[in-house]
């Protein structure tokens, strides 16, 4: 047993700010006081913040096409890791800045073998995928066919087969505009081929996902990423998914109005009222920072696009029936006009959304800029001086055209601890993990506090992972494989295995037996989240 | 009985084999496919191989794998070079060990100066599955391409669909090939350039193609990385009137899974050294064809017969000690031969497709008499408590 003694508390799910507690670890979960007790060890975090340890909701680290953005940087005789890291040492990145769950966000089914490999290679962490499923041939056949039964049965296997956590959408359906580059498709529109919208397509697989019982529902790439003038299909797709939970990812670039010319505005404030009209929704805001990125995307049009508009090159990946991805170099600039109104306009959205257990923090690394940014971020939220001399500093276009300059509220480090910690578990349906109430995974980190905010967040002095301490002085203390991989395990009519069998060999022309996790299905370090059909 | 198989012999992976087996040999295999009847026959008729080999003469597993201990022990610059013949679990294996010798680690992908790696680098490359191909392709360009030698069901398995797409061929003998990529990109450009018929018919083709896939071959990678470059390039800038993408028909075998099991480690697929401090990647230095040239490695692991090396190469083999992982015995001497099953026939195992899909191989004919890559591999682990 170990406690951890006379730590400054931050739980938002107690309404600890700060107030000083003990808290008492047992078996890697974190318990009631005893009453009585033969032996422990304490560890002294007074005057310590203890929080929560960080939970990332939306990042790309693992899989096909994060390798494919490693060959298209192979100049280098030493990479440069901390921008574009290797799965492992991603990883380790995070867990040093206080993260002990990850999720990846894109993983093609037919390549989840590969994404599985190397979230085997995360160990030190633990972790999931998001299958990729909104352009999916056999998916989008059922709902064409108006088969709902199908839709669930399809949706369960596909996240079963690929050890996927939940179903994600990448501006689903519009595969089918492959030889159509700039072109993008309305919520209604229908889709080259088949006799079905976007807009049923997410119902469809929102519907579905609620009927299984996921823990975490639809994640949704929306439409028209970075386009001017997007907020209007953004506030439609929320409108379109009001009966349903849905996580909305990176939406700072959905929130761009555009000007008499058509150039890039923010519309962060017509955005909110409809971000908080479905309580049920959350977001992560995929922050923009200066400085080099890397696409990686299944929106292979919109990566198309780029290449279009900014060179570099591209490289794709596409597979039959269903989203493959691709990957492109890129870079922000502070005194390019759009670059800057996109940072400033992340910014303006985490100011203006008032609800720390709603909206997270994001870079959508590495197409917004790498993780290690997060300090930085959190340092621009907590202190408006500091925010406001960046925005002094950048292209004028950030001030003229998004509200960010008139803002002067600074997240308290609640906010913070809460919009990286509880907000992201509760969003992900993971229970034990985002605050400190007795039950809870004791995955905790403790910060020596400072007025340096973006130092203090750069290392925190621990990191218990499991009530393990895995992280002290920026040294990794813990080198064994103490993490597990997320997946689940939704009912579906196995009676239909032999159609998807056949499907898939028509459709994508894989073998069922090489389809999905294959031999990584008997590796250990899996665990199995159960689906709350009754919910 | 006859059942349904994959084809481990040539990274096409063709699931759809049916392999009726009679003992220790087929009896019908359909479709046919000369390298599919070629391997099965080999693999599954295995006699009296069974045993290694200490400079060409045949020795019990404890003697061998004594030997192999010593030389690696005693190595102070050794060289792992991973081939196509094993399965992707062996390879990364074979990585683990690298990293804990500070060795250097190869791949096919380091030959003639990383061209593939070094043009993927600089210009990016769309590919697409083998699915998507069969299913969307309505133009293939073939150029320096042996088919028949490497993948002969390529076209009828995934190339030729109800579409009747064009299909053409470059000449795989052409020495001018780096002067013919040039000067397609530059007739693409609109700049006056003199191209014969037949290229211009491809190019026209080529420019209204609604998706087009340009597979290249060993002819044009052996050419190096300028040419790769120029191929590269002109697949970019067709992408310009429609959709383009390349496919590497350059080789068979996991080769693909060896790029992968680097790169899973270090962020690069071929090339890299190991040290105290990390790791790095430099083509012209840790590659496996300098480093045999300037005799810069005191033993070479190689783990699957590495077939891209040409003669010149292996006879620089024969000079150092060696320790080889294959199925079959090679013509120049190892100093260790270590004999392997062959994934998909003995045992499972994963290996890379050429487009990229990581393929279950599942054994036709388990047979424990053959020790596997990946049991040597463990063993060769087990010497220094990994």
């Amino acid at each position: 047993m170990i406690v951890l003694r006379g730590g400054n508390v931050y739980d938002a799910s107690q309404g600890f700010e700060g107030e000083i507690h003990d808290i008492w670890i047992d078996n890697g979960l974190i318990v009631s006081p005893p009453e009585q007790i033969e032996s422990f060890d304490a560890i002294d975090v007074s005057g310590m913040i203890v929080a929560p340890a960080a939970v990332e909701i939306h990042t790309h680290l693992a899989g096909q096409i994060l390798a494919d953005a490693h060959a298209n940087c192979m100049h280098a005789l030493k990479r440069d890791s901390a921008a574009l890291p290797l799965p492992s040492e991603g990883a380790a990145g995070y867990l040093s800045l206080g993260y002990t769950t990850l999720f990846d966000a894109a993983m093609s089914p037919a390549l989840s073998w590969k994404t599985h490999s190397d979230l085997h290679s995360m160990d030190i962490v633990d972790r999931g995928a998001f299958s990729l499923v909104g352009n999916h041939a056999l998916l989008l056949e059922a709902i064409a066919g108006d088969d709902q039964r199908a839709t669930e049965d399809i949706l369960a296997w596909l996240l079963e087969t690929s050890g996927g956590y939940a179903p994600k959408l990448v501006n689903p359906g519009t595969d089918m505009y492959r030889d159509q580059p700039g072109k993008f498709p309305t919520l209604d529109e229908p889709l080259p081929g088949w006799d079905i919208t976007q807009r049923k397509i997410i119902q469809s697989i929102a519907k579905a996902a609620k009927t299984l019982g996921l823990p975490h529902p639809i994640h949704l790439h929306a439409a028209m990423l970075g386009q001017s003038g997007n907020w209007k299909i953004f506030v439609d797709t929320l409108l379109a998914l009001k009966d349903y939970r849905a996580h909305l990812c990176h939406i700072q670039y959905y929130c761009y109005g555009e000007d008499q010319r058509g150039r890039l505005v923010s519309a962060v404030e017509k955005v909110i009222p409809a971000l908080l009209e479905n309580p049920k929704n959350t977001y992560d805001v995929g922050q923009v920072i200066f400085g080099p990125a890397t696409a990686v995307s299944a929106d292979l049009g919109l990566l198309r696009h780029l290449q279009g508009v900014m060179g570099g090159h591209l490289s794709v990946r596409r597979i039959a029936g269903e989203d493959g991805g691709g990957t492109l170099p890129l870079a922000y600039r502070a005194k390019n006009a759009v670059s800057a109104i996109q940072w400033a306009t992340g910014l303006e959205l985490l100011l203006r959304f008032p609800d720390p257990t709603r909206i997270f923090l994001t870079t959508d690394h590495p197409n917004g800029g790498p993780f290690t940014a997060y300090p930085q971020i959190i340092n621009w939220l907590m202190n408006g001086d500091a925010r406001h001399e960046t925005l002094s500093q950048v292209h004028s276009a950030a001030r003229k055209h998004t509200g960010l300059a008139e803002l002067d509220r600074e997240y308290t480090l609640s906010e913070i601890l809460t919009m990286t910690s509880l907000g992201p578990a509760q969003a992900l349906g993971l229970k034990d993990r985002g605050h400190l109430k007795s039950g809870a995974r004791a995955d905790i980190r403790c910060y020596d506090p400072s007025f340096d905010v973006e130092t203090m967040f750069s290392a925190p002095s621990l990191v218990l992972k499991d009530g393990q301490v895995v992280v002290k002085n920026g040294i990794f203390m813990q080198k064994s494989h103490i993490g597990q991989t997320f997946v689940l395990n939704p009912t579906w009519d196995r009676e239909r295995l032999p159609f998807i069998e056949q499907r898939l060999q028509s459709n994508n022309s894989i073998p069922l037996q090489s389809y999905g996790l294959g031999s990584q299905r008997h590796r250990k370090g899996y665990k199995v989240i159960k689906c709350n059909t009754k919910e | 009985m006859t059942r349904r198989r994959i084809c481990p012999f040539c990274n096409c992976l063709c699931d759809d084999v049916d392999l009726e087996l009679k003992g220790d040999f087929f009896s019908t295999l359909e479709p046919p496919c000369h390298l599919a009847e070629k391997g099965f026959s080999s693999s599954l008729s295995r006699e009296g191989q069974a045993l290694p080999e200490l400079n060409n003469k045949s020795g019990p597993w404890v003697q061998a794998l004594s030997h192999s201990e010593k030389l690696i022990r005693e190595a102070h610059e050794p060289l792992i070079v991973l081939s196509g013949e094993v399965k992707f679990e062996t390879q990364e294996k074979a990585v683990q060990l690298g990293e804990y010798l500070n060795a250097c680690v190869d791949t096919s992908l380091s030959q003639a100066g990383a061209a593939i790696p070094s043009a993927t680098n600089e210009i990016g490359l769309p590919k697409c599955s083998l699915g998507e191909m069969k299913r969307q392709a309505d133009m293939v360009i073939f150029w320096g391409c042996d088919l028949t030698a490497t993948h002969p069901r390529f076209l009828e398995r995934f190339v030729r669909n109800e579409k009747k797409q064009k299909i053409f061929y470059i000449d795989p003998d052409s020495n001018d090939n780096l002067e013919t990529a040039v000067q397609l990109r530059m007739h693409l450009k609109k700049k006056s350039v003199t191209l014969n018929d037949s290229l211009k018919e491809i190019l026209t083709a080529a420019q209204s193609a609604k998706f087009g896939v340009f597979c290249y071959g060993q002819h044009l990678v052996d050419e190096g990385k300028e040419t790769m470059t120029e191929v590269y390039h002109l697949i970019r800038e067709l992408n310009s009137y429609s959709l383009w993408h390349g496919m590497d028909l350059h080789d068979f075998g996991n080769w693909l899974g060896a790029g992968e099991a680097l790169s899973a480690k270090t962020g690069y697929c071929c090339s890299v050294r190991f040290s105290k401090d990390g790791y790095n990647f430099q083509p012209s230095d840790w590659s496996t064809e300098p480093m045999l040239l300037r005799k810069q490695t005191d033993l070479v692991i190689l783990v699957g017969n590495p077939t891209w090396l040409s003669k010149n190469y292996l006879s620089h083999l024969a000079e150092i000690p060696t320790i080889l992982l294959s199925e079959k015995r090679v013509s120049w001497s190892p100093e260790v031969w270590l004999p392997i099953s062959q994934v998909g026939v003995h045992n499972s195992g994963t290996s890379f497709r050429l487009d990229g899909i990581p393929v279950q191989l599942l054994p036709v004919a388990p047979n424990g008499q053959y020790t596997t890559a990946d049991k040597i591999l463990d063993l060769f682990l087990g010497f220094f408590n990994i």
